[in-house]
């Protein structure tokens, strides 16, 4: 039979539809793209030659619909067909499993989800700059003797000291940083989405960054600031140092002679640090090895000896397996069939359960170590946002261990307040990679519990 | 080793696009586009499976051992290219008598309440 020759508008459609063909999953699209195109070939001959242009429209606005349709169906059953990750997991904690390699496994598992989590944690914190200024204090000896008597010995005195730490500290000194460095705008547009802080706020936040110590047995004071930016660091180290003393320059102006107001003497002025002192990365990671073995430990043991039980109970109840019969066929309208309760459940819920108090606690600590001194830190929406994504994550956890579709409901409602979080701090003085360790962390558990699986029941397509 | 005995009964209700291809392959062997003609002869034009609900259809049942390739070669009647057929496993045919009886005695019940009047209407569809 001589090829046919086809109208423009029919090789036109038919290449539409090849390329629409995308919308299938891979391998439906490897197996049946070709027998599909071809029926929608012979289809599209069959319409131009009853009614033409008209007859190729009225099939296209059949086609699409059953194109969008059928393409949906065919990813849902591709992933229901896809072993599920908690079913991959599963496989290693099946009761038969030795308890040694089942603590491996699970000890592994979680040292790595938590030396992940603390080195992703540490490298999307901000980094910090210090810079140091030293200033000397001490009393006054004046040439004239008061009238009040006994004067105090010239000298390192540490009452005088800690005094003046505190003076330096004050909303007198500080009060004055903030319009030098006009700190009310440049902190407002870094932490509170371009408005103006108050001076009270900035007054408290400079306080925050800032660490005054005394220099052992000499009458001098360390004025460490930091700041993410390095030269601000050292501006705001200097911009201290001045008015603490223009502000005791004043008051020995003013002050009667014998008023005994302490001398101040620049000693080292703050240059801007060349490497950032926050986060101690090594530290951290470090850190997050330890607790990675610690959690694993006790997770590994844990299951381990939930895994023991269950083979006990499971070799308990039945004979030594027959050989395997091959499967039954798959029911043609459903993508499958089986419900039930398993093993891997218990594990995996309590395993669940554990992670998420862990990681959860880690991520609250975390906000509340960078920003907890920050002025409008949305603590109050925070903490109990924690605490439900976290209580949420447990419950999760124990419908998982029960068997019960519930899981996801806790999952959803997690969902919900995670991106209300995430709305909600919008504007706040969080930096936005850290908004997202929240949501991260909810994603993570969507995505383990809502991932398709034959264990826990489910409703069938 | 035997292979299990499915029943039946295990597979049903069917979907109607199952039902209809089912039904399509039972005089024999056909490729997609002669399913889909047979489908819309059947129904009077009122079921056109579009290609994804065709082939969807076509990949389940093939799963669910129903129906099985034959060779590929081509339709002298439309083409020279080569198309792939399907025909009906035993189990297939098996699953589709017991349908089209379950439909029958659907239409049993209806008709004892007068809702349908001409037994002759439905008696193609289960063939028997």
């Amino acid at each position: 039979m001589p090829a046919r020759v086809d109208s423009k508008a029919v090789l036109v459609s038919l290449r539409v539809f090849q390329r629409l063909l995308a919308a299938y999953p891979k391998a439906h699209r490897e197996e049946y793209g070709a027998a599909m195109a071809q029926l929608f070939r012979d289809r599209c001959r069959d319409a131009w030659r009853e009614a033409r242009g008209r007859g190729l429209m009225a099939l296209w606005l059949h086609v699409l619909p059953d194109l969008v349709k059928t393409s949906v169906l065919e990813h849902l059953s591709a992933l229901k067909e896809r072993k599920s990750m908690l079913e991959r997991i599963g496989t290693l904690f099946r009761p038969r499993s030795a308890p040694l390699f089942v603590f491996l496994a699970v000890f592994v598992a979680v040292f790595f989800l938590v030396v992940t989590t603390s080195t992703v944690v540490t490298f999307i914190m901000p980094e910090s700059y210090a810079s140091t200024a030293y200033i000397k204090v001490e009393r006054d000896v004046t040439d004239l003797q008061g009238m009040g008597g006994r004067q105090a010995p010239p000298g390192y005195d540490p009452y005088l000291i800690q005094t003046e730490l505190e003076v330096i500290q004050s909303e007198v000194v500080l009060g004055r940083v903030i319009p030098a460095l006009d700190l009310n705008s440049a902190w407002g547009k870094k932490y509170a989405g371009g408005a103006a802080l108050r001076t009270a706020e900035s007054v408290a936040l400079l306080r925050a960054r800032l660490d005054l110590r005394p220099v052992r047995n000499l009458s001098l004071i360390e004025i460490r600031a930091f700041s993410e930016d390095r030269t601000e660091a050292a501006k705001i180290a200097n911009a201290v140092t001045d008015a603490y003393r223009d502000y005791r320059r004043e008051q020995r102006r003013q002050a009667a002679v014998g008023a005994n107001v302490p001398r101040t003497e620049l000693v080292d002025r703050a240059e801007p640090g060349l490497k950032p002192v926050r986060p101690n990365k090594p530290l951290n990671i470090f850190l997050g090895i330890v607790i990675g073995i610690l959690l694993g430990s006790a997770a590994g043991a844990g299951t381990a000896g939930i895994a023991t039980l269950i083979g006990r109970k499971s070799r308990g109840g039945s004979a030594t397996p027959g050989p395997a019969a091959s499967p039954p066929p798959v029911a043609p309208n459903s993508a499958d069939g089986r419900h039930g309760k398993g093993a891997m459940n218990k594990i995996m819920g309590v395993l669940w359960m554990g992670m998420s108090a862990a990681l959860s606690g880690l991520g609250l600590l975390a906000l509340i170590w960078v920003f907890g001194d920050a002025p409008r830190f949305p603590d109050f929406l925070i903490i109990p946002l924690f605490g439900i994504f976290w209580g949420g994550n447990v419950f999760a956890g124990f419908f998982l261990f029960r068997g019960k579709s519930w899981a996801r409901i806790c999952v959803g409602v997690e969902a919900v307040l995670l991106v209300t979080y995430f709305l909600v701090t919008a504007g706040a003085p969080v930096p936005r990679a850290l908004r997202w360790v929240p949501i991260a962390f909810g994603a993570i558990t969507a995505c383990a519990l809502l991932w398709p699986r034959k264990e826990i029941a489910t409703d069938q397509c | 080793m035997a292979p299990t005995q499915t029943d039946p009964e295990d597979l049903l209700p069917l979907t109607p696009a199952v039902f209809h291809v089912l039904l399509a392959l039972v005089d024999g062997e056909r490729h997609g586009y002669a399913i889909m003609q047979e489908v819309a002869e059947h129904t009077e034009g009122r079921m056109r499976m579009g290609p994804g609900t065709l082939y969807g259809t076509v990949k389940r049942l093939l799963e669910a051992r129903l129906i099985e390739e034959s060779d590929e070669r081509p339709d002298p009647h439309l083409d020279d290219e080569r198309r792939r057929y399907y025909r009906l496993t035993a189990l297939g045919q098996r699953v589709v008598k017991a349908e089209a009886i379950r439909y029958a005695e659907t239409a049993e019940v209806a008709r004892g309440k007068r809702l349908l009047g001409r037994p002759a209407k439905l008696a193609h569809a289960g063939g028997h």
